[in-house]
This record gives structure tokens, sequence and C-alpha cells, in this order.
């Protein structure tokens, strides 16, 4: 016995008092890091979610406002016509520049923050409502029909633009009140440079205005402006007032012509009464796309809608005016935005639930893989007298210690990472992760040591007679999940309106792996029970001890089971919508292009461009066809491709939509010319014979001889596709070329066709299907989900193994010493973990496959393959992509006999010694 | 045996029996008639199969008895690990079969200690000595535990302990870093640290070489005369009937045999001398388990004869079979 010289009591009491988080903290500081590790990255994942949502969110719907442009976005308020007749004022004040600035004031602010609108943007002013027609001669005249213009006296003109020439406009002197300034027969105006270039105005030209009284109206051109924002609402909210726009008279024959605006004074909006236009005050407020939020969506739509008919209408008129229009396309923007977003939505939620089961099906494994290693501790804990209470607390101390702050690691480097949107959603993903993370070893240890005994039953697959509670719990659970699949299944997917997804159907791919995980842990044992016997009469000894071992593996894997099959469902549900958008894609650029690239309008003047074509790199076959699109037959208009059909033939077959056979087709020159038609043409003529009359005067009796929705040259119209030797002149020069191939040069292919002629290639179709950020967005966050899901189920996969490790150890130890080799112990261990991952494999493709059946009726991948306005493809229908249901199951096969294997090489390379040590007893 | 009692005879004797002690009434271990089985995959199996035994405060016993005699059982039962199926077990006054999961924490907290076979069990491997030492008492959280007097007094304990047991030395060192012996020393110190009225050990020599495993008795020794504990130690080991004074056998889950272990002065020479006697038990129901060396010897089987004489009873192999047959 040695005396410690140091002052004994002091000192001792500290260093005898056990410090227990610090004690256990600093005794095994790699499972805290690894528990904090796990702890952040599950809380920067979760915690990154609400912010990527956010952004993508909001990125879709920017782009969707932009892409509809001012003129649909902005809210146009004027007066209308009412307002002047029923006014005994002076018509004059009614248009002053007074009238028009007064209410400007009043409406900017009167949205509030449900609209934020964009005041620098926002525009107010006089202007005609009526084009007025400007026959002079020397304005550009495309078909010889005069061009049109409004009168404009918007305010802000010389701010929002530069003046390039000349000097800007002035407003006609005042002659007095109650003077007719109806007699004013000139005024000043400044147009565009862009105005000015495209109708031939300079500084100084003269735009004359016939009045039906009178002298026209002389316009005198002062200046030109070049806008500063030319594509700002200021300048395109009104259609016309920054550029001239290209207008088609109606009737027989379509002419063209320009429609512009001249800019007058902003006081000079009187000065309109001399006009024919029917002046009327104006208001243009433009909101403010910055400050809009894809989360204010609900906010945004009911203040339009308040705008348009509501509350906030009667405010507006109140304070300008009773007789006003208010209109704006923002609400079909935003509906059809949400449209969007709640078809996304539900599939993004799907990958959001199942990684999330996953990770927290992980924390809970990694809280029992703790409480199974510390067993033996525990329970000497709780036989020395420590209360169920006291036990609990000391282990959730510990677990608070590392997860909090791992936690809020994480929440901090997803907000720095990701992004700012949403914070109150992340901080509660993220302290959720901490509380699963947290009570997960606690609860486990409480239940597993509420009754302090020895535990020396033996616990595994084969004997275990689980206890009748859990019977009746997993039983219920079993029930609950079972009945939620049901409801779907009868209830139908469709979830209307719901932006955020219906649960129910989100949770889907969870609950049936909950079912099949309940089901599959049950039945799993009854083969191996089977096999077992028989295997004792085998002759080598790895096997029947694999089968023997692989029966005795650890009781509970209901967990990990759930793990990877909610994960594999996760994964080869998002594999299957992915690969479905690609093919919807696809499809859908080969419904608008029917080859691999199109030709077309080509001249009579091109000719020899099927042979330049053919030449080009990347071409492997050039179809031509002649198109027209708008042939008679009997006297419906429709549209009618002739084609040599042996070679139009097997490019059907090879687009697998509209092949028929080439034999059908062919014109031995009989009267009838057999037909390929549309459904809608067969329903009509039947088998009868039909007359066809071509534009060019051909004419030739037709039968329908084949039926098929869609053909590749003209897509899925009423048609008509003929044998091209039955046309007066045959295929030459032929309007079309479909080309095929791999992929063709589209450089290439445009020099090849010449300037006239037009090139459609699949590929840029394809990559102009993707338009929202919304729809990539949508993607990638669904990408992320599977790929987080797949590490998770691979983690649980480890942790599964991990926690059996020790034993393997000890069980290869002593094995060998009884003269099992290297390559035998390889073989048992693999042949061990095999039936478990081989279930888990089988079980996830079953899981998912019945998933994805649940759920294809109800998924309209249309919408996320191609936006809105897309030419239409047909449905596209969620089907189990083979490849996705098969390589996550591989992998998990190929994963756990590639650490069984990792495991036999590495417990053979160490001792086993510590193994082998007596009272161990593993 | 008189026929014909009196109703006066009757009221006597029912008042005698309930003046008469009951059974147990002076030990602080009491087990009447303990059954304990064990249902595993539809077998029964009975453990203990009416056990009786009687422990008086500050003895210092051992039960011995082969692998699967139900020796562990009983310990586990003692312990409070354990219920029992039938019969009556009674530790201090508490009755093990009635008690609440308070009590039972309770019961180990205040009344039990103990020590297992193997010796890297009974430490937290992360603790030094002195830290396992005191870890009890501050698992078992009394009032003021966290107050500095209360802690200090906690370690003074706790080196109390260490040194009576001759390993303060090993005070900072943590398990690994000491031998089997000190070890298992060291859990003694940390089962007596919640001052317990009784010591249970099982198999606390089952690790360690005979050498050191007499150290392991002598540290059971100083317990018990020090602090006057009652120690229990539960061993296969017939040789731990030389390191104590009473050694209890069990056989199929019954007490059998017993050995006594007594000094006595040689009156002819004046010499002091161990003498050890073993003796049969007798239950309440008056059973008796003849040793099976004395059964086989004498062929004695089915059934005995029994004389009573006036010291003694006799027991003779059956002789009336020659007549029967």
């Amino acid at each position: 016995m040695t005396e410690r010289p140091s002052g004994r009591p002091r000192t001792a009491a500290s260093r005898v008092t056990v410090p227990w988080v610090r004690t256990r903290l600093r005794t095994a500081p790699g499972a805290a890091a690894a528990l904090a590790l796990l702890v952040a990255v599950t809380a920067f994942l979760a915690a990154a979610l609400p912010p990527a949502l956010d952004r993508y969110d909001e990125e879709g719907m920017r782009r969707a406002l932009e892409a509809a442009g001012p003129t649909r976005t902005s809210v146009q308020i004027q007066v209308s016509d009412a307002d002047m007749y029923l006014s005994d004022g002076p018509w004059e004040d009614l248009l002053s520049q007074e009238a028009v600035a007064g209410p400007f004031a009043k409406l900017l602010a009167l949205p509030g923050r449900a609209l934020p609108l964009d005041e620098d943007q926002s525009s107010a002013g006089v202007r005609t409502t009526r084009a007025m027609k400007a026959p002079d001669a020397y304005l550009s005249q495309p078909d010889g029909v005069a061009p049109v213009f409004h009168l404009v006296a918007q305010g802000g003109v010389a701010e929002h633009s530069r003046l390039t020439q000349g000097r800007l406009p002035k407003a006609p002197e005042d002659p007095g009140p109650g003077a007719g300034s109806l007699e004013a027969d000139s005024l000043e105006a400044a147009v565009t440079t862009e105005t000015a270039k495209k109708l031939n105005i300079r500084v100084g030209s003269v735009v004359h205005f016939p009045r039906a009284e009178g002298d026209p109206l002389a316009v005198r051109v002062t200046g030109l402006v070049a806008p500063r924002e030319p594509d700002g609402a200021y300048w395109s909210a009104l259609p016309e007032l920054g550029r001239p726009h290209r207008m088609v008279t109606q009737g027989p024959v379509p002419s063209q012509y320009w429609a512009g605006a001249l800019l007058l004074a902003p006081d000079a909006g009187p000065a309109l009464l001399a006009t024919p236009g029917a002046p009327a005050r104006y208001w243009t407020l433009a909101p403010d796309l910055s400050a809009l939020h894809g989360r204010d969506l609900e906010a945004l739509t009911s203040a339009v809608a308040s705008l348009e008919g509501g509350p906030l209408l009667e405010r507006i008129t109140t304070t300008v005016s009773p007789n006003l229009d208010v209109s704006t396309d923002l609400d079909d923007v935003l509906g059809g935005y949400k449209g969007l977003w709640s078809a996304i939505g539900p599939l993004v939620a799907v990958a959001a639930f199942g990684t999330g089961t996953v990770a927290a099906v992980v924390l809970c494994m990694a809280g029992g893989l703790a409480a199974a290693r510390r067993r033996a501790e525990l329970t000497l804990l709780r036989a020395r007298g420590a209360s169920l209470r006291g036990l609990a607390g000391r282990l959730l101390a510990e677990t608070v210690v590392v997860a909090v702050p791992a936690a809020a690691l994480g929440l901090l480097a997803a907000r720095l990472a990701v992004g700012t949107g949403r914070p109150a959603q992340s901080a509660v993903a993220a302290g959720a992760v901490a509380l699963v993370a947290a009570l997960a070893l606690p609860l486990r240890a409480v239940a597993a040591h509420r009754a302090v005994g020895v535990h020396t039953g033996r616990e595994d697959v084969v004997r275990a007679r689980p206890s009748k509670r859990r019977l009746v719990a997993e039983v219920t659970l079993l029930a609950v999940a079972a009945g939620a699949v049901l409801t779907l299944r009868t209830r139908g997917t469709s979830a209307d309106g719901d932006p955020t997804g219906d649960e129910l159907v989100s949770l889907a791919p969870v609950l049936v792996a909950v079912i099949a995980a309940l089901v599959l842990v049950r039945l799993y044992p009854l083969p191996l029970r089977g096999l077992a016997r028989p295997a004792r009469r085998m002759r080598g000894v790895v096997g029947p001890l694999s089968l023997a071992r692989a029966g005795r593996a650890g009781g509970s894997t209901v967990l990990p089971l759930l793990a990877l099959l909610t994960a594999l469902t996760t994964a080869a549900f998002g594999g299957s919508v992915l690969t479905g958008v690609t093919d919807a894609r696809e499809r859908a650029a080969v419904f608008a292009v029917g080859a691999d690239a199109r030709v077309f309008d080509l001249t009579e003047a091109a000719k020899g461009v099927e042979e330049r074509v053919r030449r080009a790199p990347g071409v492997d076959d050039v179809t031509p066809v002649k198109v027209s699109y708008s042939a008679l037959a009997g006297n419906q208009r429709v549209s009618l491709a002739g084609v040599e059909p042996d070679a139009y033939a097997a490019l059907s077959s090879r687009l697998d939509d509209g092949a028929f056979d080439a034999d059908t087709l062919k014109a031995d020159g009989e009267d009838t010319v057999p037909a390929l038609g549309s459904p809608a043409l067969a329903e009509r003529f039947g088998d009868d014979p039909f007359p066809v009359i071509l534009e060019d005067g051909d004419s030739f009796t037709a039968r329908v001889v084949a039926v098929r929705t869609w053909t590749p040259a003209l897509g899925a119209d009423d048609f008509l596709v003929v044998d091209g030797s039955a046309l007066r002149a045959g295929l030459e020069p032929p309007t079309g070329l479909l080309v095929i191939g791999d992929p063709p040069d589209a450089a290439a292919l445009r020099k090849a066709a010449g300037d006239d002629a037009q090139v459609q290639l699949r590929s840029d179709v394809v990559a102009a299907t993707v338009e929202s950020p919304l729809q990539t967005g949508a993607e990638r966050v669904y990408a992320a989900a599977v790929a987080a899901g797949a590490a998770y189920a691979a983690l649980a996969l480890l942790l599964t193994l991990l926690r059996a490790a020790p034993e393997r150890a000890a069980l290869l130890a002593r094995l060998r010493t009884m003269g099992l080799t290297r390559a035998q112990g390889r073989r048992l261990l693999i042949l061990e973990s095999l039936p478990q991952a081989v279930l888990a494999a089988v079980g996830g493709a079953l899981t998912a496959w019945a998933a994805i059946r649940l759920l294809a009726p109800g998924i309209d991948l249309t919408t996320v393959a191609v936006s809105t306005g897309a030419p239409a493809a047909g449905r596209a229908l969620l089907r189990a992509d083979q490849l996705s249901l098969l390589v996550p199951a591989l992998a998990v096969v190929a994963l756990t006999v590639g650490v069984a294997a990792a495991q036999a090489w590495w417990s053979g390379r160490r001792g086993a010694v510590r193994e082998l040590r007596a009272g161990d007893a593993r | 045996m008189t026929s014909d009692p009196t109703l006066a005879d009757l009221t006597e004797r029912v008042a005698a029996r309930r003046d008469r002690p009951a059974y147990g009434h002076d030990a602080l271990i009491t087990c009447d008639r303990l059954v304990r089985v064990f249902t595993a995959d539809g077998v029964e199996v009975q453990a203990l199969q009416g056990l009786d035994l009687l422990v008086r405060e500050g003895e210092l016993m051992a039960l011995v008895g082969a692998s699967g005699s139900g020796k562990s059982t009983l310990m586990n039962i003692l312990a409070g690990l354990d219920t029992p199926t039938a019969g009556a077990a009674r530790v201090a006054g508490r009755d093990l079969l009635t008690m609440s999961a308070r009590d039972r924490l309770a019961y180990r907290r205040e009344v039990v200690g103990f020590v297992w076979q193997q010796t890297s069990r009974n430490l937290l491997p992360y603790l030094t000595s002195a830290q396992n030492v005191a870890l009890p008492m501050q698992l078992s959280g009394r009032p003021g535990g966290r107050s500095r007097s209360a802690r200090r007094a906690r370690a003074e304990r706790a080196l109390e302990l260490l040194e009576m047991l001759e390993v303060a030395d090993c005070r900072d060192r943590r398990p690994d870093e000491m031998s089997g012996g000190q070890q298992q020393r060291v859990a003694i110190a940390v089962a007596l640290a919640g001052d317990p009225a009784v010591l249970l050990a099982d198999e606390p020599t089952g690790e360690l070489d005979s050498h050191t495993g007499e150290q392991i008795f002598a540290a059971f020794r100083t317990a018990n005369e020090r602090l006057g504990t009652t120690v229990v130690i539960v061993t296969h080991d017939q040789a731990v009937a030389n390191e104590v004074s009473r050694t209890v056998a069990i056989r199929d889950g019954r007490t059998s045999t017993e050995v006594l272990r007594r000094s006595e002065v040689d009156a002819a020479t004046g010499d002091e001398k161990v003498v050890a006697r073993e003796y049969a038990m007798l239950d309440r129901a008056g059973r008796l388990q003849l040793p099976a060396e004395y059964t086989t010897a004498l062929g004695m089987r089915d059934r005995v004869a029994l004389e009573l004489e006036p010291d003694h009873i006799a027991v003779r192999p059956d002789d009336s079979g020659r007549e029967d047959r």
C-alpha cells in the first residue's frame, strides 16, 4: 500500500465523485464523434430541405412571372368611357395631369404588403383607347395596310428613357378654360428608336390622323427616345409602347400592318380630346417581382382576386372613379404556377417522407446499437442501484451534450449553404433530428433495463417467441398501414389543390415498407427453420453452419429491414419518376419533331438539300416527305403527307409509334390510293373512298386502309399519309426531310438545309422542355433525397452488421482454433449474411414495385416532364423502371457481402487473443 | 400423541403453536420452501424445488453445489434480480416475493451488495477504483447527494473501504490496470459501498488462481468481521468449506447437507483445532436427504427402516422385502 503524498480528502473528493458526462465522453470519444457526425449531417439535410424548397419555389414563381411578361403580370386600371359621359365638369380636367398623378400615389399604396408594387416600373397617364390609322405613305406598310397608332401621354418618359435625337415633346399651349382644345390641329410626340426604325419615322416626321370632321390631326415627331429598360413593365405593360407590333388583319386574305405608339408630353392629356381615339386615364401597377415569394402564393392570389373584384376594387373605385376597369392576367399566371407546384409537390413529398423515415430509423438504430453495446454496463449500473429515471437521465445527458450542438451546427451549415427561407421549418426539422438522436439511446435503454435481471435466454430469430404485447403492437401497426394503403387504393391518389401534397399519398412508400417489413420479419425464419434440418446432413461444414448462424442472427431486425425497404422503395420510386420524366420528354420531343431532326419549309429552289443533308455528319438516314397542310378530304381540311412507303414505314417503326406495314400503303396504279389516316378521318369515311384535293389542284381518290393516332411527318392532328407516287408531282421536290441520326450535327444540318429551310432537332426540343426552376429544382431535390436515402440505408446496413461484429469476430476466432481456414471463414460470414441481404433486396424490389403500382394512377408526370404549353404527348404515366428496381436491390446484396468479406479479412489479420479471453462471454 | 383431546387441550395447543416463533424469525435470510420454475420452449425446469435456508446475521457462509443444482438461481433471487415462483423468501425483513419495482430498487441500494464471477463485469471499465466504489453511493441519490460535504463523505468512505480491503494503492487505476485479484477486491469494496446487510458473491474466485482466491476469501472475512456484514458465497468449489464457518450444499434444487466448522479446544491436550462436521439438512416437514454415497453403500432404495432410539434415529436398509416376495 503506497500512500500518495497529496493532501487526500480535498482532491480525492473531486477525483472520486464521477462527473458522468465528462467521463463518458472521454471514455468513448469515437462513439460520441460518430453520433455527432450522424446528427450534424442529418440535421443539415433536414434543415436544408425547407430553404431548398423555398428557393426553387421562389425561383420558379419568379421565372413564371418573368416568362409571362409585364403585359400579363401588371395590373391595368383604366377609366371607362362612362366616366367621361357621366361627368358634367370640363372634360379637360378629367384628363389633366393632376387627375392622373393624384390617384396614382394612392393606388400605389393601396394593395399594401399582400401585393408589393414596383413604383419605378408602374406608370400612369392618358392614352387613346382606340388605335388610329395613319395613312401617311412614308410609314412602313408591309402589305399595303396603313399602320395604327395609340397616342400616349404617360408620365415619366424622360426618366425612363434616353433622348437620342431631337427634343422631348411639349404639350400644346393651354388655350384657356372651356376653349375647345378639340380645335387643336397639331400635337408634338416622341417615338422610341425601335418604333422609328420599324415604321420609318424620323425627327420632324408628321403623322396624320384623319378625323371625322375637319383636317386630319397632325402629330409632329420632335424626338427619338431609347428606353432604359425596354423589357421593364414601364415600357412593355402596354403592348405597343416600347416597340411596334406586327398585326394581322382579319378576313380571307391576312395582311400584316404595324401598330405603334406616339409618346406625348405627360401633361398633354387634355389635348387628346382632339383625337378620335377616345382618350382615357390609365394606371399600370407593376408587381415587384423580387418581393414576391412562392410561399406567399395564397395571400398573393387573394390580393389579386380582391383587386379584380373584391374589397380592393371597391377602394380603387372610391379613390379614382366609379367607372373603371381593372384587368390583369396575374391570377392566371399564378394559377398556372400553382398547378405546376401542386403536381410537383407530392413527388417531392414522397422523397422527403421516405428519406426522413430512413433517417429516423437510422438514428433509432444508432441508439439501439449503443444500448446493445453497453448492455453489460447498464445492467451493472441497474444492479448497483441506479433507478430507471437516473439511468435514463444520465444517458440523456450524454446524448444531449452531443446531439444538440451537432444539430445546431448542422442547422447553421444548412442556413449558410442553402439559403435563409423558412427559418422556423428549418429549426423544427433540425430540432426533431436532435430530439430523436437524443432520445433513442435512453428510451431503448429504459425499455431493455426496465426489469433488472440477468439475461441468459437465447435471443435469436428461429426460436425467439416475441412477446404477446409486441405481437399486438405489430398487428395494430400492420392494420393501420394496410388500412391506409387500402384507402389510398380505393380513393385514388389525385389530390387536388393542395400544393403540399397529400400526406397519405406521400407516406405510401413508407406504409408499404412498414407492412412488408413486419410481414417479412415474421415469415423469414420459417424457411430457415425448414432448411436447418436437411442442411445438417450436408457434407460441408460451412453451409449448415452459416445457415444455422443466419437463423440465429440477432432478434430485432424489423428496424433495419424497414430502413432498407423504405430506402429501396424511395430510390426505386425516384428512379422510376426520373426515368419516366426523361421518357416523357423524349416522347414529347419525338412527337414534336417526328424524328431525330426535321428539316422543313423547303422551297422549290432548294434542290439538292436532301443530298447535302444525307452527307452531314451524324446523319444515318433521311426520309423525304411532301407535306400539304391545307389539303381537302371530302370537304374537310386535313394535313397530307406524301411519302416513300418503305422508307417511311421503316422510320415509323423505328420511333416505335405510328408503325405500319409498308405494303399496305403502296399505290399500285389503281384509282383508289390507300392512305394512312388519323382516327377522326377513319371514323368519318370508314372504308369508303373519298376525294382528296391538294392546294396545287392535284386530286385523287383515297381510302383509309390503316389508322394511327400519330405519324412522324404530321403529328397527331387530322392527317392522311399516302404514297408519294400517287401525287402528280411525286415527291420531287420534298417539302420536308425527316432525319435519323445519332445525333445529327445541328450546325452541319443547318448549313446543309440552307437559309430558307428550318431545322428542328429533337435534342433541342428536349432541352427546351425543361422550363421552370420548379421542375429542375424538384428533380434536384428528388435526386438528393434518393441519394441521402440510399446513404442512410447503407448506414443502416452497416449498423446492423456492426452490431453483430464482435460476436462474429469471437466466433471466427473460436472456429479458427478448431481448424477453420481463412477461406472457410470468409465463406461462412458471406453465406451467413446472404439470407438477410437477399431478403432485404427481394423485399425492397417487391415493395418498390407495389408502391409504384399503388401510386401510379395518381401521379401525372407530364407536368413535371414538360411544361404547360409544350406539345401534348399524351399523359406520361409512372411505370416501374426495372433498372431502378434492380440496381439498389443488388447494391444492398453487394454491400452486405462486401462488408462480410471485409470483416473476415480484417479479423483474419488481427490476432484472436482478445476474443478468446475467458469470461468475456459473447 | 394422545387420543380424545379436550377443548382445553386443543386451545392450549393452538396457543402454543401461535406463540412459537415463526420459521426463521431470528434469521437475516429466510428461504421457506422456495420454488423457481423456468419455462423454456414449453419445457418446465424446476431450478428450486422447495428450498429451505436460514442465514443468521453476521454469518459467513458458502453455498456449494454442482452446475445446475440451482445455486445461481437462489443467488439471483436473493439479489433481487429474479422472483421465486412460490414459497417465501425474506431478507432483512423484506419479502422478496411481494416487492414492487420501487422496493426492489431500494432493496438493491440498501440491503444487498454483490460480486460476480467475472472480474471484468463487476466494475465499469472507464472508472477508477475509487470512482467505482463511489458510484453506488452516487446512484442511490440520497438527499444532499450533490453537496460538497456529501461528496467528501463518499470519497472518505470509498477510500476507507479500499484501504480495508488492502487495495488503496489502486484507487486511481482503472480495472484494466489491475490484476484479477485486485479487481475482485475492488468489486467487494463496491458491493460494500452501500453498507448492505448482506453481501452476495457468485463464484467470486472462479477466474482466479488458488492463492489469489485465498486473498479474496480473506477480504470477505475482513468485511464480515470488521463491518459485520453477512456474507453468502456461492461456489462449486468444495474446498471453500475450509475457508468459511458454514457450508451448505445444494442438490437438485434443495439444500442437502451442511458442514459446520468450529474451533474446539481439545480437553486432553489443550490444543485448539478446527473441527468440521457434516450434517444432513432436516426440513420443516421432517424430510431428510441422505448423502448418495451412504445410500449406495448400503444399497438403500425406495424405502428405509427407521427406529427411534433415545438419542438418535437409526436408518436401516429395507428388510421387509423378503417376506413380501
